[in-house]
């Protein structure tokens, strides 16, 4: 039963986290290794503006969001935008996004160091739940997913924005010929997407070690989860995303803990190789 | 008089700072040609290739370590790390280029937390040490770095003659064809994967030579030596050398580590701590990564021509 | 003496039949045209016999069954193919495009390299030659070292034909050799395609130009959506009105 709540926690941060990372993928047609490192870079700006200006948390969680975003948005000016101009390949993406997340992940070594912190949180005990033990964390974690998924949702299917990005990524020039602005939507995709990543990154650091390279180690079941809900869709992705951490904390079970990481690799690979749409493309 | 042996002891001083670089540059340069050949003259995109770096030292080590003559377990340890280069070849060579970069990357590191896992054949993250080395018996201690020194840029130079002959033979022009359009190729009758398969195994055998060569050095492997940044150092390299280019990548990987090596000396001279020496590097890294992508993408001896990144 | 033989072969995207039941027979040492509206379905077909897509029926090339066979293998067997839109590998020199063609060269094997480099050597010499002679024919000779990104259109389409000779092969289907052509290089490109024809190669030839590819075929099956409208010599086929129908009628 605690593995399940474990699951359902971590499920739900590798979720929200990997939505932006699926948009992004689909509409932009790469895939973006920096993207655990955003992740972990508003989990720290969250922990600067607590512990060190002293905010309470909600409003760590707003400036980290608007950090995140705002980075993201300088970055898609400075690199990813130019590099568009030029038509540059899928890899040579790929390879940049790997130098910005050497980048970034230095950052915060080189401001804060390589030890683990934590937000500066009153510790609240946990209570029982069906024979385990749910901390408010833990419920906070879960509450704020689904409210911002539903949020997601919401701006997906009702606003125009919404349906402008779904047309771009089902196709990009069919929706540029239709006079759809291509570089604004790409920006709405970022912020949306990166806004996410960025609460997911918050929400992670409530409930593990805040540490340089948590982002780097949630890449992996973030991958996982855009590959088995379909690239590009959100809701696969989400379902994707509570598989993944479901099936990692249960995997415990049977397998040693640090092993986690390898049921992702192993469930991505086998679905790479029999159904590459995705298991959950259905889900729409 | 004092001018003279004042500057005779700085050379002394110097010159193990010297040889260090250029063993390390040795090892590095010739585990970048590995990844060179799968990626700069095959179009692979590896993302895995420390993977093979760890297999060919772990092995080689663990078998001599129990008892098998240094020669076999050096042999056993190239091979082992091809046939894993085969391995991983066969289920995602045909996968797209970024799901085979995705993929290759957790690779290396499920195959890390092997190592730190189980502790019963690898000593997890005590590491392993106590290994023979070649002619330790012979060579006196004080010269054996610089032995070392003249045999790893003996096995490089042999290594890049190797290389530079495979690709200016029919097989390379194969291999070239493909980095480019693998269905041209195919539509003259060539085996598109299994010439991939050869690359990649090849790739990784040299990998693996390098990890042997590498714990040789060290006198010590743990799995901390084989984290996925080891595989962007060799990525680096290429790029910065000029991808597809083996004169650059060992000219790459000198400047690496010379680089690596200056740091070292001038976080002496500056008030940082060491872990933001060290993420000061991986910055400037990162950001010349980026930079070399963006702007010059033909690295230092590339030919621009003959870039397979811009249509 | 039949060279290669479809018999009803299928091929479906999803609810869209781009081709839906062809038949087609290839006599030894002809030009077979293939004509057909836009969407018809003949790159498909293409596809489909060269190996590059999959569907059902069956193909036989050479008195084989080829339909299961990867692309390579079935070049292997001496068919080769042209793209609509020419193929050059941009970044070798048009020398390399044509010396990576021919089949069985010993040193594409990589024990050779080390283990044969006498005959290896020997045999690159041999495929130089002809490939020079190959060059010379389409009159290209003077682009041997440049790389084969630089070249215009027309001379990348005589790349890919010189290309797809040097295999030397025994049935070569061309997609669209014709387009965006100049006039005298598609005269230069019909008197290759007849010399070639004299000396006993097979053509499967895909092309919108009605003139050109009436002058060089033997015989020409036309498509529409999917299926073999009809077939028959040039003359047949100019003089049928379902042909004219079918270009000038729905679509056009």
């Amino acid at each position: 039963m605690q593995l399940i709540i474990n699951g359902l926690v971590i499920g739900s941060i590798i979720a929200l986290t990997a939505i932006g990372l699926s948009m992004i993928y689909k509409t932009l047609n790469f895939v973006n290794f920096a993207h655990g490192d955003f992740v972990a870079f508003a989990a720290y700006i969250a922990l600067l503006t607590n512990v060190a200006f002293g905010m309470n948390l909600a409003v760590a969680f707003a400036v980290a969001i608007l950090a995140t975003v705002a980075l993201g948005v300088v970055v898609e000016k400075l690199v990813w935008m130019p590099m568009r101009r030029k038509n540059a390949t899928q890899t040579t993406l790929i390879i940049i996004s790997i130098g910005l997340a050497l980048v970034l992940r230095n950052i915060l070594i080189f401001v804060w160091g390589g030890d683990t912190q934590s937000y500066n949180i009153p510790v609240r005990r946990g209570f029982d739940f069906f024979g385990a033990v749910i901390t408010p964390n833990q419920i906070l974690v879960i509450v704020t997913a689904f409210f911002l998924m539903f949020l997601l949702h919401y701006l997906l299917s009702r606003t125009k924005i919404g349906k402008a990005m779904r047309a771009l990524s089902d196709n990009v020039d069919l929706a540029r010929i239709s006079g759809i602005d291509t570089d604004r939507v790409i920006l709405r995709t970022w912020v949306i997407g990166l806004g996410l990543a960025a609460a997911g990154g918050v929400l992670y650091g409530l409930v593990t070690a805040i540490r340089p390279s948590m982002g780097w180690f949630l890449l992996l079941p973030m991958f996982a989860a855009v590959i088995l809900g379909g690239i590009g869709n959100p809701y696969g992705t989400i379902a994707g995303g509570m598989v993944i951490g479901l099936s990692q904390e249960l995997s415990t079970a049977v397998l040693p803990t640090e092993y986690k990481f390898a049921v992702s690799f192993i469930v991505m690979t086998i679905v790479l190789l029999i159904k590459p749409e995705g298991i959950f493309g259905w889900v729409r | 008089m004092t001018g003279l042996t004042g500057s005779a002891g700085c050379f002394d001083a110097i010159l193990p700072y010297i040889v260090t670089i250029l063993l390390i540059s040795s090892i590095y340069a010739i585990f970048a040609l590995g990844l060179n050949l799968e990626w700069g003259f095959t179009g692979l995109l590896n993302f895995g290739h420390v993977a093979f770096f760890a297999i060919g030292a772990y092995t080689t080590v663990l078998l001599n370590l129990w008892g098998c003559p240094l020669v076999l377990s050096i042999i056993a340890g190239v091979a082992l790390a091809g046939f894993f280069g085969f391995l991983l070849g066969i289920p995602t060579l045909r996968l797209r280029v970024d799901y085979l970069a995705i993929v290759t990357i957790g690779f290396s590191e499920v195959l890390r937390f092997i190592l730190l896992n189980e502790e019963w054949l690898t000593r997890g993250p005590f590491g392993v040490y106590g290994f023979e080395r070649p002619f330790q018996d012979v060579i006196p201690y004080q010269h054996y770095n610089t032995f070392l020194l003249i045999l790893y840029v003996a096995i490089l130079v042999a290594i890049y003659a190797s290389l530079e002959r495979l690709m200016h033979s029919p097989w390379g022009r194969v291999l070239k064809s493909i980095r480019e359009d693998e269905s041209v190729p195919s539509a003259l009758g060539k085996n598109v994967f299994w010439y991939k398969i050869q690359s990649l195994m090849l790739g990784s055998a040299i990998a693996g030579l390098a990890g042997v060569l590498l714990a040789f050095y060290l006198q010590y492997v743990s799995p901390a030596t084989f984290k996925p940044i080891e595989t962007f150092h060799a990525w680096i390299i290429i790029i910065l050398g000029g991808t597809a280019s083996n004169r650059g990548t060992i000219v790459g990987a000198l400047i690496l580590w010379t680089f690596f090596s200056g740091t070292k000396f001038i976080s002496r001279l500056v008030p940082l701590e060491s872990h933001q020496m060290g993420a000061f590097r991986m910055i400037v890294i990162g950001l010349l990564l980026m930079l070399l992508m963006m702007y010059k993408p033909e690295g230092i001896f590339g030919k621009k021509e003959e870039l397979a990144l811009s249509d | 003496m039949e060279i290669l033989s479809v018999k009803n072969v299928k091929k479906h995207f999803g609810g869209v039949k781009a081709v839906d039941g062809c038949s087609i027979r290839i006599e030894t040492g002809t030009v077979m045209g293939l004509i057909g509206p836009n969407g018809a379905g003949k790159t498909t077909l293409f596809n489909l016999i060269s190996g590059f897509e999959k569907g059902s029926g069956e193909i036989t090339f050479k008195g084989m069954r080829t339909d299961k066979l990867p692309p390579f293998k079935i070049a292997r067997c001496g068919m080769v193919r042209t793209f609509q839109i020419p193929r050059a590998l941009s970044k070798m020199t048009v020398l390399e495009n044509l010396l990576l063609a021919p089949k069985t060269q010993h040193g594409e094997r990589i024990w050779n390299v080390w283990l044969r480099r006498k005959s290896v050597q020997m045999q690159e010499n041999t495929i130089k030659e002809k490939s020079r002679e190959i060059l010379e024919f389409f009159e290209i000779s003077h682009l041997e070292d440049e790389y084969a990104g630089a070249l215009s259109g027309g001379q990348k389409k005589l790349l890919e034909m010189a290309r797809a000779i040097a295999i030397d092969p025994s049935l070569m289907m061309l997609d669209e050799p014709f387009a965006g052509v100049n006039p005298t290089l598609a005269r230069k490109i019909t008197g290759y395609i007849d010399e070639l024809r004299e000396g006993g190669m097979t053509f499967f030839i895909i092309e919108h130009d009605i003139p050109a590819i009436t002058k060089i075929s033997d015989k020409i099956t036309v498509m529409s959506e999917g299926k073999v409208l009809t077939e028959g010599t040039p003359d047949e086929i100019r003089s049928n009105p379902d042909v004219l129908n079918v270009y000038l009628g729905g679509e056009g």
